[in-house]
């Protein structure tokens, strides 16, 4: 594989060749390559791009599968797509180039449509898009490096501790972890079972443990004084109509007439004569 | 009465469910003749069943919705399910009660399994008659959204109480 790189003007347009060659394209780039499209690379139809993609002879593994709902879609609409996800993921790093701008490789795996197991790094790449972190395969990623290559790869991370609380469907990578550079070879989560690690592990739980603890006694003290204050406004408001009514009772009693006289008592008159 | 006072915002109501916003109508609830104030214990066996709820305003004509959600599902420590929708009715007329509008989403017995829960009682006044259709699905009800969806504006009334398991000793275990 000769140098490969964002510059593509000496190669012979025609016969673009050479794995990944293709991928590391802009999307502009690659619509110019397939001048024969006949159509704007918006409205393409994902099977019919990457036909034309196959029929420059840039793919090395043609075994690439598209899901049948993939591959009705139109580039426009995987792209919107794309979208609606980067906005979801607040923590993306990813600049928000416009459709042109990304490239193939970024295109294609943002819209899920790599899906076999090799070549490695479209599986790793793919895999970015679920929210877990495998292991990374670093020998495969060296090899296969190309320049264009800029698919940002999450380095794991020990989760900040107080984190722990939430799910891991939320990513939470830290800034430096997501552009992912192509020399990483640090990877911390490499599953090696040395002393420090777990010695780490302990304390990080320790801290987790803590956190939520500390939670949880907020959350019970919240949960007291919120009711203590609600007595207490309740207790203000029925003292007030107690007053009001007692005050209410006795304005009453005053004015009123007094009490209604015993039934009156008959009297005669007169006698009636018999 | 100051911000920091207010029952709904100390216990947390407000932030977690609801913004801020000021009340209007009256709203009781009372599972058989207990009346929920805010922050107030009740045991799973005494809001089995739906409560009595009496609203206030004064125009038959105004319809409120009626929204009771647990913002702490499944557990306080980790609502990943925030909120769970445990009742939904809307038409209610003015100066009426739940049982006289329209059960969009039947009521849900609270159960709680892990921590203490907070049970809240929203009030929303309709701009008219409307139809509300039912989410797919109780979890991950958003209260705000479902607002905004519908026009809802601010609530005019809350009211919250706390439930924990029926044998529970309160809090966290683990």
């Amino acid at each position: 594989m000769g140098s490969q790189g964002g510059s593509f003007e000496e190669e012979n347009p025609e016969s673009l060749i050479g794995q990944g060659s293709l991928f590391s394209l802009t999307l502009d780039e690659v619509q110019d390559q397939l001048g024969n499209l006949g159509k704007p690379l918006g409205s393409v139809n994902l099977d019919e791009l990457l036909k034309s993609v196959d029929n420059v002879g840039a793919w090395s593994s043609p075994g690439l599968t598209l899901s049948s709902d993939l591959s009705k879609k139109t580039v426009e609409e995987v792209w919107r797509n794309i979208q609606q996800k980067k906005r979801r993921d607040a923590d993306s790093q990813e600049r928000n180039a416009p459709l042109g701008e990304m490239t193939l490789e970024d295109f294609l795996v943002k819209a899920g449509v790599v899906t076999e197991a090799a070549p490695p790094q479209q599986q790793e790449s793919a895999q970015w898009m679920q929210f877990q972190h495998p292991s990374v395969q670093k020998p495969p990623y060296q090899n296969n490096m190309v320049a264009g290559f800029m698919q940002g790869h999450p380095v794991q991370q020990p989760l900040p501790a107080a984190d722990a609380a939430y799910p891991d469907s939320q990513m939470n990578l830290s800034p430096s972890s997501l552009m992912g550079t192509s020399s990483d070879t640090q990877n911390p989560t490499r599953k090696r079972v040395a002393p420090g690690d777990v010695a780490e592990k302990t304390v990080e739980r320790k801290q987790k443990r803590m956190i939520k603890n500390r939670e949880s006694a907020a959350r019970s003290r919240a949960r007291r004084q919120a009711y203590t204050h609600e007595l207490e406004i309740k207790v203000y408001h029925l003292e007030e109509e107690n007053e009001r009514l007692r005050r209410q009772k006795e304005a009453e009693v005053l004015p009123c007439a007094p009490p209604p006289e015993p039934k009156s008592q008959l009297r005669r008159t007169s006698s009636t004569p018999f | 009465m100051p911000r920091d006072r207010e029952p709904l915002s100390v216990g947390r109501v407000i932030g977690d469910v609801l913004d801020p916003f000021t009340r209007s109508i009256s709203l009781r609830v009372n599972y058989n003749s207990r009346e929920v104030n805010n922050g107030c214990e009740l045991k799973p066996s005494h809001v089995v069943s739906q409560p009595r709820v009496d609203i206030g305003g004064d125009d038959l004509r105004t319809f409120y919705t009626l929204v009771m959600v647990d913002p702490d599902a499944p557990s306080p420590s980790n609502p990943n399910l925030r909120e769970y929708l445990h009742w939904l009715v809307t038409d209610i007329p003015a100066t009426t009660g739940a049982s006289f509008g329209q059960e969009v989403v039947c009521y849900e017995s609270p159960r709680p399994t892990a921590g203490i829960h907070r049970f809240v009682f929203v009030l929303f006044r309709q701009l008219g008659r409307q139809t509300v259709y039912a989410p797919g699905w109780r979890q991950n009800f958003k209260t705000r959204d479902f607002a905004e969806l519908y026009n809802l504006g601010s609530p005019v009334a809350a009211v919250y109480f706390n439930c924990q398991r029926e044998s529970g000793s309160g809090g966290r275990r683990r």
